[in-house]
């Protein structure tokens, strides 16, 4: 602890995401470095809770929030929620907490800000995630709840933001909010939304994941602002809790002409491969191929294995199956992914129920969650924007027309349907182009999946 | 700026080097401007088809992508369907209850929507999702010489490229104000290098830069670009984070004016620095004091007073506190004017005004708050009460007001930052204040 002599108090404020120390007198922590531009010491904003620990006696201007905020407790948590917020309040009430999708994550997070009760900022990757927290909010605390992001900026002491927004607010923003509440967190290990762990001064901080691990190794960076993972817990842990699921892979043949172009196309990626000698084992040397293909030859490669990825993800026979499916569940809720928007707004054409994408604007996305909430529509077709969080608590039915080699988001996509209600089983529909490189992808994403099923027969 | 994906660069022993077109690559801008031209009447969706195919023939695809872009900028693009897509969507998704499994079942829907909306069919498939920007149909395109779509090109690849940069190092021949001016509007941070009171180079980051590299201020450093090449004489430095395999390598970049005739000639000096009788001089000869030289802003002349203006951000505060004794202490008249972005807080004691500035307002701050003017506190309130709000302006303090809502003390702080008396001005801005003991809260009168 330093202690200040002199008749100035040591004065720390809050700019543009740094915190600025004035009248140290003795040298400052190890974290502070003197910038002469300003004619004063400064830390990324993350550091006020250490520097008031530092610091005896520091005439303290950073906040300039509302203090405490007026909101009631949380009733029925789980134990194992009740031990992640145990967990999280003795380390200092910082720290991750990763439980799989549909493990009540949201409601962790609720009991936390009724723990602290004061200015928070609820931070989450996408608008509809924020509406969500939004209305959740506003639901169990009775309070107004501002908004940054989808074209909204009203701020109030509990307010809730996308991470674009918050990124670029970060600068003014910093000091208005004494608890930050990060849902998805591993996106905040992104070297640009690092930032907004670094350039808020909260001192209380809460992230939420399914899937704290990235293969780039980022989440690590995020012990330091965060806290560190503080809770874990998966699937097997966790299955009294979850709806019961199963996974059904059903296999398509490609049409005679679709197999003759995938094939064709296939062989020149191929070639190019081999002449180059590239061996894909991996996301990198994926990348490799990806920055050699900046001369004509990569170039040509490089559309021949999206051409050939689009016939796999798109073929004809793939949307006789989602017809097969939804005529097996003719009242289930069900939800339809693919990789790409085409696909998406095809299906939603075709069946007529409404598509969810990124191009999807705010207003028509909240009126056909709402829609299918109340029943009003039985289905939605999305390509990513739903992989994440979104809370549709009587959905059963998946279907993955087409997906990504990662587990993450065949783990996301399944729990989408794992919210448990009374007597609720699930179904994880994959239909996977046969012949084609689809296959391994499939396979590859099921990986650390719990429950491994073998290709199913319609039946 | 184009997305970071289009950025087309050489790297040679830790340098990198934009590629740019040059007057041989003509068949470049041609190709892509023909496309266009010819392009009347079909949807984005087949012209993206149609520069995906252009792309494989060019060794640098990603030009032809850039170039498009700009082409895009240029074009009117019209939606096909008189109906409203929404409508449509909604109508048919409510009415589909029970989802259609074969096509005689979706048909009878899609009759539904054409009896409702008095459209044909095929006018209601068309509409489903005729909002999509893919279905939109080029109707014109501006005339754009190949030149000039070349240039146009080659500044915006610089400007992608300093998006990815964490400093910049820049020297100018002249016109130092404005740029100084734009690097303060950013909320950027600066440190000039003089010799005998004339500015050598000006180096530009941001505040987080002395603890973590960060390209986080690189779009705005981009935006100075257009104004810094359009000198006669510049050069630029800095370093530039590009992925190298899989990681991120730092580059050293630089350019200068013999590179002039790459880009359009734009004249933008002077466009934000506006001219007022009582603004002396734009272009003030610098102070030096103890060996020191100082660059105010403005000189302004306020009543029989001229004083030396600077326009500063808070950050600075410690520093212009310590550098506004010292200058003062030798009898020169020199103020400093704090500029804020929306909803920062003031500077306590100083004269603050918001981005963008009002100049009335500041006219206004400057006759009532400079220092020295104490004396005339009481003259000022009255002044205050009776101050009619400039048209076009209370929209303006409402937006911040709303953005500071129901916070009496911060509303109060930037009503008064811009001149005016609180407790005249809420209320008729259509604002209550509620008092309760010693605090009070501000609300929207309903």
């Amino acid at each position: 602890m330093l202690m200040n002599s002199g008749k100035s108090p040591p004065t720390l404020t809050h700019r543009g995401g740094l915190i600025l120390l004035a009248n140290p007198s003795f040298g400052p922590p190890d974290f502070f470095v003197y910038d002469d531009r300003l004619g004063t010491y400064t830390a990324p904003a993350f550091r006020y809770s250490d520097t008031l620990k530092a610091i005896k006696g520091l005439n303290d201007q950073v906040m300039a929030d509302e203090g405490s905020v007026d909101i009631g407790d949380v009733e029925g948590m789980r134990s194992y929620q009740k031990e992640a917020i145990r967990q999280w309040s003795s380390n200092a009430y910082r720290g991750i907490v990763v439980l799989p999708t549909a493990a009540g994550k949201t409601h962790i997070g609720l009991a936390a800000m009724s723990r602290l009760k004061c200015s928070t900022l609820v931070v989450a990757p996408t608008i509809e995630l924020v509406r969500q927290w939004k209305d959740r909010i506003e639901r169990t605390f009775g309070v107004k709840v501002g908004m940054l992001g989808g074209g909204e900026k009203d701020i109030l002491p509990i307010t809730v933001s996308t991470f674009d927004s918050a990124y670029l607010m970060a600068e003014s923003l910093g000091n208005r909010f004494r608890f930050l509440l990060v849902d998805e967190v591993h996106h905040l290990a992104s070297e640009q939304f690092r930032q907004i762990a670094l350039m808020f001064a909260a001192p209380y901080r809460l992230g939420l994941t399914a899937t704290l691990e990235r293969p780039d190794k980022l989440h690590e960076t995020l012990s330091e602002p965060m806290g560190g993972k503080i809770f874990e817990m998966g699937y097997e842990e966790l299955s009294d809790y979850l709806a019961n699921f199963r996974i059904v892979r059903i296999p398509v043949d490609l049409s005679p002409e679709e197999q003759a172009e995938y094939d064709e196309n296939r062989r020149v990626f191929l070639t190019y491969l081999r002449r180059h000698r590239f061996s894909m084992r991996g996301p990198w040397d994926f990348e490799r191929f990806i920055m050699s293909s900046w001369n004509p030859e990569g170039r040509e490669a490089l559309l021949a294995w999206r051409r050939s990825r689009e016939i796999a993800f798109n073929a004809e026979a793939k949307i006789d199956n989602v017809r097969y499916v939804l005529s097996r569940h003719p009242e289930d809720k069900t939800l339809i992914f693919s990789e790409d928007t085409e696909t998406a707004y095809m299906i939603s054409k075709e069946f007529l129920f409404p598509a969810i994408t990124y191009l999807t604007p705010a207003k028509e996305r909240k009126e056909y969650l709402d829609m299918f909430r109340s029943g009003q529509v039985r289905a939605i077709s999305s390509s990513r924007v739903l992989d994440e969080g979104i809370d549709v608590p009587d959905a059963s039915v998946a279907v993955v027309i087409s997906g990504s080699g990662s587990s993450r988001q065949f783990r996301q996509r399944l729990g989408r349907i794992l919210r448990p209600a009374s007597g609720k089983n699930s179904t994880l529909y994959e239909i996977v182009a046969k012949g084609t490189s689809e296959f391994h992808t499939s396979s590859r994403r099921r990986k650390g999946v719990p429950v491994g099923t073998p290709d199913s027969e319609k039946n | 700026m184009f997305p970071s994906e289009l950025l087309t660069v050489r790297r040679i022993k830790g340098k990198v080097i934009p590629s740019f077109l040059s007057p041989d690559s003509q068949d470049y801008t041609r190709s892509v401007i023909d496309l266009f031209l010819s392009g009347t009447g079909k949807t984005r969706g087949e012209l993206e088809k149609e520069i995906r195919n252009l792309e494989t023939g060019f060794p640098n695809h990603k030009a032809i992508r850039g170039l498009s872009i700009l082409m895009e900028r240029k074009s009117y693009f019209e939606r096909p369907t008189k109906l409203d897509p929404p409508s449509v969507r909604k109508f048919l998704f409510a009415v589909a209850h029970k989802i259609p499994l074969t096509p005689a079942e979706r048909k009878r829907y899609i009759d539904l929507a054409a009896d409702h909306f008095g459209s044909p069919p095929n006018g209601i498939d068309a509409a489903i999702y005729g909002d999509m920007d893919d279905q939109f149909i080029l109707r014109s395109t501006d005339a754009v010489s190949q030149k000039l779509l070349g240039l146009e090109y080659n500044r915006e690849l610089v400007e992608t490229l300093l998006m990815k940069s964490d400093y910049m190092k820049i020297r100018l021949s002249g016109g130092w104000k404005n740029l100084i001016w734009l690097i303060k509007r950013e909320g950027l941070m600066f440190r000039i290098e003089s010799e005998n009171a004339s500015i050598q180079y000006v180096i530009v980051d941001g505040p987080l830069t002395v603890h973590t590299q960060t390209t986080r201020y690189g779009e705005r450093f981009a935006s100075l670009f257009r104004h810094i090449c359009s000198a006669e004489s510049w050069s630029i430095e800095s370093t530039v984070r590009l992925k190298a395999g899989n990681a991120k390598s730092q580059f050293a970049f630089s350019i200068d004016s013999a590179s002039s005739d790459l880009f359009p000639s734009v004249e933008l000096f002077r466009e934000e620095f506006p001219e007022f009788p009582w603004i002396v001089s734009r272009d003030p000869e610098p102070v030096v004091v103890a060996q020191r030289v100082f660059y105010p802003d403005l000189t302004v002349r306020i009543g029989d007073r001229t004083v030396m203006i600077d326009l500063s951000r808070p950050a600075y505060q410690k520093h212009n506190e310590e550098r506004d004794v010292l200058i003062n202490g030798k009898g020169i008249p020199w103020a400093t004017v704090y500029l804020l972005d929306a909803g920062e807080k003031p500077v306590k004691g100083a004269i603050n005004v918001t981005i963008p500035v009002n100049w009335d307002s500041l006219h206004y701050a400057l006759e009532t708050r400079l220092p020295g003017k104490s004396s005339r506190k009481e003259e000022t309130k009255k002044v205050a009460v009776e101050r009619e709000i400039p048209a076009g302006f209370a929209d303006r303090l409402r937006e911040r007001i709303d953005a500071l809502l129901p916070d009496f003390d911060r509303i109060s702080e930037y009503v008064e930052s811009e001149g005016y008396n609180p407790s005249r001005v809420l209320p008729e801005l259509g604002y209550r204040i509620r008092w309760d003991g010693l605090s009070a809260k501000v609300s929207r009168k309903n």
